[in-house]
Order: structure tokens, then sequence, then C-alpha cells
């Protein structure tokens, strides 16, 4: 019956890759196609005095769709009567509602 | 009668839609038919642009594409976050056709206000960058009104009786 490799053999060979890896990673960060002159042109294209600026365009319209998403979870602020059930897991729907007369339309 | 709130999962799916609705622009117009880009306006990609600038913008473009599909992934995650927390809730009704609903609704709120945001009032990118953009950018418009008011309609005439999360797990019922 086949064991497969030792554990130390294991945790030479998981060294060896963290050392390689750790050898390598220099040579990953440098990059040698940002030294180029178009790299450098892209990298001051992107972070430049307009970073920020450019960065909000991109990301305007997130905030105003998140927006939708909550008035559509929690409805307008304005409408103060909804029933907002703020139910746990689990929870049987009897004791989700605090408000019985929402509950039974039937008047007693 | 118990009450039951279907809005957690209308608005987890229109979440879920809206970040889906970015990814179909982002990998579809961007990447596959590569029709604009996130600044293309700013830094054009297309049109009478000399190779090595054109090579640049193509690379700053891919920089902001990025990140306009960090966002569409964190809509996304944050709608599965919702819809995971809705399916668990015993008032909620797990309708198919209210889901789909939403998730339409979602898509064609993003195009609405993509739409309207990027291509007409900051104008940083248009659908097709050509000097009559306007008609594609329309379209565009179009095509999120359209799927808004089939998303509403799927989710307003849904009057089925989908039975609510725990109550498909309940114990003692085999499945």
């Amino acid at each position: 019956m086949h064991r497969g490799p030792s554990p130390i053999r294991r945790s030479v060979q998981a060294a060896s890759v963290l050392a390689l890896a750790a050898v390598a990673s220099p040579a990953a960060v440098a990059c040698p196609y940002c030294d180029s002159d178009v790299g450098q042109q892209v990298w001051a294209g992107i972070f430049n005095e307009d970073f920020w600026l450019n960065g909000l365009l991109t990301t305007l319209p997130i905030p105003v769709m998140a927006l939708i998403v909550g008035v559509i979870h929690f409805g307008l602020p304005w409408q103060a009567d909804r029933t907002s059930p703020r139910s746990k897991e689990g929870q049987a729907p009897k004791q989700v509602y605090p408000e019985p007369e929402r509950v039974s339309p039937v008047p007693e | 009668m118990n009450h039951r709130d279907r809005r957690p999962l209308i608005s987890s799916a229109t979440m879920i839609g809206i970040g889906m609705g970015g990814f179909v622009d982002g990998i579809l117009f961007h990447q596959l038919m590569q029709l604009h880009n996130m600044l293309s306006a700013k830094f054009p990609v297309s049109g009478a642009v000399e190779p090595s600038t054109l090579a640049v913008n193509l690379e700053i473009n891919i920089f902001w594409d990025g990140l306009f599909h960090v966002f569409c992934w964190i809509m996304t995650a944050f709608g599965l976050g919702l819809l995971w927390h809705a399916v668990r809730r015993p008032d909620v009704p797990l309708s198919t056709r209210t889901f789909i609903g939403s998730l339409t609704l979602g898509w064609g709120i993003f195009n609405l206000v993509e739409g309207v945001i990027d291509h007409h009032i900051l104008q940083v990118h248009h659908v097709v960058e050509t000097p009559n953009h306007l008609v594609w950018d329309l379209t565009f418009l179009g095509a999120g009104l359209l799927l808004v008011l089939l998303g509403g309609w799927l989710i307003w005439s849904d009057s089925s009786e989908a039975p609510a999360g725990p109550a498909r797990r309940s114990p003692g019922v085999s499945s």
C-alpha cells in the first residue's frame, strides 16, 4: 500500500516552494514591461492628480444603485406606516410581528 | 394568515441583477465587442489615435475597467448575502417569478443609472465611441427601461403562493 511522502519530505518540499517563491518574487514585482516607456506612461496616466476624480467617475453610479436597492428593501424614509419585520433566522412567523392588528384583519 | 414579506427577496435579487448587469456591460461591451471602455471618451482607444498612444490608453482603460468589475463583484456578493438572509426567513416567499423579475429589474436599473450618469451626464464613455453615439446611448437607455418594466411587471403580477424558506426544510417533511 502506497503511503505517500513522509511528513519530513513534505515539509522539505513545502519549504522549497516557499523559498523559491521568496527568491522569485522580486523578479515578479520588477515587471520588465513596467520599466518600458509605455509602462511608465501608463503609470503616469493612472496615478496622477486626476486619480481620485477618475475613481469617482468610475464608481459614481454604484451609490445611486445601492440607494435604489435600499429604498426597495427599507421603503422610503417618509413612509412611516410600513411593516418592517426584524425576524431572526428560524423564528416562527407568529413571533415575527409585534402588532397583532396587522396579522389578523378581522375585527374582534 | 401569516404576513408574507417579499421585499427581502426583491431587494437581494435586484442587487444581484445590478451586479450581473454590470458584468454583461463589462464583459460583452468592454472586452468581447470592445465597443467602449470605462474612460474611453477621456482616453480614446478608437479613431485616429497613434499606436503608441493607443497602447497607453488601452492599458489605462484596463485599469479602470478592472475597478468597475470590482464594484460589480461587490454588488453581486452583497446581493448574495442579502439573498442568503432572505431565504432563511420564514416569512419570505421563495417565488421564482419574483426572483427572475427582480434580477431583470436590477439589470434594467443598472442600464438606466449607468447610462444616464456615465453616458449622458459625465460622458466618460459612450456605448459606441462614434460621432453618432447618441443613437446607441438612447438604445441602451431604452433597453434598461424595457428591463425595468418587464421586471416590475413580473414582480407585480406574481400571485403565486410560494412556500417560504424554512417551510421547505422543516423537520419531519420527507423530500
